[in-house]
């Protein structure tokens, strides 16, 4: 009977290990597994791979919404998100755009190793093949690009964006101090969009001021949050939406409008 | 965690709980009877051998007969409360998405305080972004759900001022800095939306900040329920947008739930009740709080009664919902789409993301503003 005993004994100790484990690990999910898929009746998801310049495979995502197949072309979006997270956990981003209209493309530079300055030069190099594989895309308006990106991901379409004449928008997420050397081109800044939070403990928010007079933007084009930390969390679709709404102000893209049939007599 | 669970149990008080319903009883007696049964067969080893029946079990340690009783009757109860907390953490995990409030000093927030009658006060706040015009400006009123605050929504709200929109928070009666009425006063937390329009109403003429003839209702889950009933039958309403909100709140509330103690979706009926909330309503209560009952295809009529009426759905509503919902389940959405006859654009539904829209809010709002843009906005 004993034995019964420690068989039964051994059985609630280990449940209950199982119970401590499982709240430890929904602790830490709860940050690091925050998003998934994002699964709706209207969401197309396409994964298309590329080479980087050292031959290896990059996947890129490319989202889209049924509601517009039948649509005018729409501004295209590229978004570079975090380099510390693989797919899907950048989903909810290409699903936000992509369900405004705009066909966008995410592209999954996962990169714990590399420097700053290697993950930046090297992503750099990719960024015409991104954009002429999001030409591809019929729906897409060509000379009306947006780049989004996060943390590295932010400076690279920075970099980039700014002499580009067919990026309109800029969309930066925790964007590192900039070299004032790396701007070329300072006089189409009102393109750039940043949101930062006061809180962020890898990129300080005095870095964030120098970026701002660095690039002498407006108060208009910039979202400050007082808590997120660098990723934002909690924040991501407050950002979205920001950005969202400043895209629809500058871009003004062509929504066919829904008009009232029958409504209430006043 | 500690937040949400420090203000679920600031709603409990010993008068306050559904003593009424069935279900809370059953499932309490199920958790007696989960720590207790197990006990008695833990003690009857120690039983049989202190009986002297010349029956030798070996059921001992150290000699003692009664210390693996009392042992396995130890482990076994901090097993039952280690589960407990493992399913609460759970409902947290799934629910408790929010990890920091939103602030951002970009945003003007004005303290308001909407008269019900009574001198009783609702609290709230106009939140204003630079973008908001200071004459005229559209009005979106967030409405929040059951056992929840208006703070708990800022982070979809607030962005949206910077459409052009004046943001109007508030806490519904027995909720958040409302300090009269109860959160199981669900009929007068529904009708007393109508206030919130009068307030606007006021501020247009007296002000001038806010338009009274464009204003929006979003709610989610009760707040859903206030916005599909009160907003939808007031013609003062522009645009209603209702997530994850009840078709029929019977059917909702007294639906078969899954075999299992530990079940989320059981443990947070429970929390529901533990709060005072009625989840067995009447037929005639049920006809107060569900839209397809009381408001759908209808208009406020002259003694303020719902009439049928004539009413564009597809330009006024929109829905959103979960498909794995544990608290509102997914049936709701599809008979409110029927009842509402809503084209596929005019909603959006998720695989998962259950009844907090987790992990689906960024995508969300995309929606919500691609809805807002497609009228005018």
């Amino acid at each position: 009977m004993i034995i019964l005993f420690w068989v039964l004994f051994i059985a609630f100790l280990l449940l209950i290990i199982y119970f401590i484990l499982m709240i430890f690990k929904m602790n830490s999910d709860k940050i690091n597994k925050r998003w998934d898929r994002v699964i709706t009746h209207n969401l197309e998801i396409k994964k298309i791979q590329i080479n980087d310049s050292e031959g290896n495979l990059i996947n890129c995502y490319l989202y889209t919404s049924s509601d517009f197949l039948d649509s005018n072309k729409m501004p295209g979006v590229i978004i570079l998100p975090r380099r510390d997270k693989k797919y899907p956990f950048f989903e909810h981003w290409g699903a936000h755009f992509a369900l405004q209209g705009y066909p966008t493309l995410c592209v999954e530079l996962y990169n714990k190793k590399l420097s700053r300055a290697e993950f930046i030069k090297k992503n750099r190099k990719i960024m015409p093949r991104i954009k002429q594989l999001l030409w591809q895309n019929d729906r897409v308006d060509k000379n009306n690009l947006i780049y989004f990106g996060i943390d590295y991901g932010a400076e690279i379409v920075l970099l980039e964006g700014l002499i580009d004449e067919d990026v309109k928008i800029i969309c930066g997420i925790s964007l590192y101090l900039i070299d004032k050397n790396k701007i070329e081109k300072r006089n189409n800044s009102d393109k750039v969009y940043l949101a930062h939070c006061k809180d962020d403990k890898i990129v300080p928010f005095s870095d964030f001021e120098k970026n701002r007079d660095l690039l002498a933007l407006k108060k208009n084009n910039l979202l400050i949050l007082d808590f997120g930390g660098h990723y934002l969390l909690s924040m991501e679709h407050s950002v979205a939406a920001f950005f969202s709404i400043k895209i629809k102000q500058k871009l003004n893209p062509k929504y066919k409008q829904i008009e009232r049939k029958k409504i209430y007599e006043k | 965690m500690k937040k949400n669970i420090q203000y679920f149990l600031e709603g409990i008080t010993w008068e306050g709980i559904n003593w009424h319903s069935k279900y809370l009883r059953n499932l309490i007696l199920k958790y007696i009877l989960f720590f207790t049964i197990p006990q008695f067969f833990f003690w009857l080893p120690c039983v049989v051998q202190m009986l002297s029946l010349d029956l030798n079990l070996g059921w001992e340690i150290n000699g003692l007969i009664w210390l693996p009783s009392l042992l396995l009757g130890v482990i076994y109860c901090l097993m039952g409360f280690m589960a407990i907390i493992w399913s609460f953490k759970r409902i947290d995990y799934v629910m408790g998405r929010k990890l920091y409030d939103f602030s951002s000093e970009q945003v003007s927030l004005e303290k308001i305080k909407i008269p019900i009658g009574g001198g009783n006060y609702l609290p709230g706040e106009l939140v204003k972004s630079p973008s908001t015009p200071r004459e005229n400006s559209p009005v979106l009123i967030m409405c929040h759900g059951l056992n929840s605050i208006r703070q708990n929504y800022y982070s979809f709200g607030i962005p949206l001022s910077f459409i052009g929109f004046t943001v109007l928070f508030y806490d519904s009666r027995g909720h958040g800095e409302a300090n009269f009425g109860n959160k199981w006063d669900m009929g007068y937390i529904i009708e007393e939306f109508s206030n919130v329009v009068e307030f606007i109403e006021k501020r247009a003429k007296d002000v001038g900040d806010v338009n009274s003839d464009e204003i929006i209702a979003w709610g989610i889950s009760q707040g859903g329920g206030i916005v599909l009933n009160e907003a939808y039958l007031d013609h003062r309403i522009k645009f209603v947008m209702a997530a994850a909100a009840w078709a029929d709140l019977q059917m909702t509330a007294t639906r078969k739930l899954k075999i299992g103690i530990f079940r989320r979706e059981k443990l947070m009926k429970a929390g529901y009740e533990l709060i005072g909330i009625n989840l067995e309503p009447t037929n005639l209560q049920n006809r107060i709080v569900s839209p397809i009952l009381n408001s759908f295809n209808k208009r406020k009529g002259f003694f303020d009664h719902p009439v049928y009426w004539d009413v564009d759905n597809n330009y006024r509503v929109m829905l959103a919902h979960c498909k794995d919902d544990e608290i509102i389940n997914y049936e709701n959405f599809e008979i409110n789409k029927k009842f509402l006859s809503l084209n596929p654009k005019n909603y959006i539904f998720f695989e998962k993301g259950n009844h907090s829209f987790a992990g689906m809010e960024t995508a969300l709002i995309g929606k919500m503003l691609l809805w807002l843009w497609q009228r005018g906005y």
